[in-house]
């Protein structure tokens, strides 16, 4: 009882329920339970090919698991009507990885895009929603920079601005420091912060790296081979005992496979040298 | 553009790929394609001369007269509906194999040569086909 409880108080905005699918022979998710709070910051760790980049495939609509539902702003988005899907998506804004920017239009045109299709705001308006998001970013003199022309931070930041042109209820964000220097990964974090603190937007984010992790972290998350190995609140994530979580906080290495006739080779070495 | 995540993001923006992709490509290639035609025509026109001239020192003036003698509008007007179906045919199996690829950098080169294979046979066909129903109807200057 005391459990339902607490469930009613915290409103979950994403549901996932027993999610599943596989490539093949490969089950790149194994029956994943996860629920993202509204206003919550909720981060999704775990390393190459666990499985994070199909989840948030499948939270986007752009994949059908084999098993499972998954519900937002409660419309489950594995059966519902594309029109349902479409009215969502609207309450999403997504950066992708790379950013996905489109290389042959500015960054205003790249933020003003949604705003123009979707919208029936007049001109001038599209223009001031534009120029507020890229000042919130730290892009307000790049407006004019076509996507080539930015730097890998620049990317990121402007590919958060697209993803908060149509003013979303969730963020997602993939990767969002991945490949950056640290203090503009710092600053990242920073403004992930401000936008949860400041508009209250849910934030889900999918990272490996660590110290970004826990710094803007309300609840951390972890993906091994395609399964939910734990989801706590980052203070007692910390803390857990699962051998894969310390291996991977504690950044320890898997242990390398020796090689057939490795004695042999390192002897060869050996014996080249002197 | 799928392989960067782009034709992902304007599905989650609501956009519809096919149309943003396809849509612009085939508008431009409709202009350009009939227009790279007639100037590959031209050339060809152009290389008969200098090919008489050279042989059988045959003026300018007899060959254009000859030239514009044998080529009846309708000669023109074959060649653009073709070049338009070309057109159709390359920008559509372009966006479609570009729309279909899956992984990384190495699988934009395979279906790229296997757009361009895939075009240059359709276009073949389709050259067949357009000569057999020319000629079948009467149309043909040929016939």
């Amino acid at each position: 009882m005391t459990n339902s409880t607490a469930a009613k108080t915290r409103d979950e905005v994403i549901s996932i329920r027993g999610v599943s699918m596989s490539y093949g022979a490969r089950r790149v998710l194994d029956s994943v339970d996860l629920d993202v709070y509204r206003g919550e910051i909720l981060v999704l760790l775990g390393g190459s090919g666990s499985g994070k980049t199909t989840l948030l495939k499948h939270l986007l609509g752009l994949a059908k698991p084999e098993t499972g539902s998954i519900t937002i702003n409660g419309v489950d988005i594995t059966r519902c009507s594309p029109s349902e899907l479409g009215a969502v998506r609207r309450r999403i804004g997504v950066a992708f990885q790379g950013g996905a920017l489109f290389n042959s239009m500015s960054v205003e045109d790249n933020v003003a895009l949604p705003l123009r299709e979707l919208t029936q705001l007049a001109d001038p308006t599209i223009k001031l929603v534009v120029w507020m998001n890229l000042i919130a970013v730290g892009l307000a003199d790049a407006g004019s920079l076509y996507p080539p022309e930015l730097s890998g931070g620049m990317r990121k930041r402007a590919a958060l601005a697209r993803a908060m042109a149509l003013d979303p209820e969730i963020l997602i964000l993939d990767e969002p420091s991945a490949g950056l220097d640290p203090i503009v990964s710092a600053g990242l974090d920073e403004l992930i912060l401000f936008l949860n603190r400041s508009f209250g937007i849910t934030i889900l984010v999918v990272t490996h790296e660590l110290e970004s992790a826990f710094h803007i972290a309300d609840r951390v998350a972890m993906l091994y081979q395609g399964r939910l190995i734990a989801v706590d609140k980052k203070e007692q994530f910390a803390g857990n005992a699962h051998p894969r979580i310390r291996q991977f906080l504690d950044r320890h290495p898997d242990a390398v496979p020796r090689v057939a006739g490795e004695e042999f080779i390192t002897a060869f070495l050996r014996g080249s040298k002197t | 553009m799928v392989v960067t995540e782009e034709i992902d993001a304007l599905r989650v923006m609501g956009l519809d790929p096919v149309e943003f992709t396809l849509a612009p490509k085939y508008l431009a290639a409709l202009i350009t394609v009939p227009c790279l035609t007639i100037l590959s025509t031209l050339s060809g026109i152009f290389a008969g001369y200098l090919f008489l001239a050279f042989s059988m020192d045959m003026s300018l003036r007899i060959y254009f007269q000859t030239v514009a003698e044998t080529i009846v509008l309708r000669d023109v007007a074959f060649m653009l509906v073709k070049s338009l179906v070309f057109a159709t045919i390359i920008v559509h199996v372009g966006c479609l194999e570009g729309l279909r690829v899956h992984g990384g950098p190495e699988a934009v080169g395979h279906s790229t040569t296997a757009a361009v294979v895939k075009s240059t046979f359709l276009i073949i066909f389709a050259d067949l086909v357009a000569t057999a129903i020319f000629y079948l109807m009467g149309w043909s200057s040929l016939g």
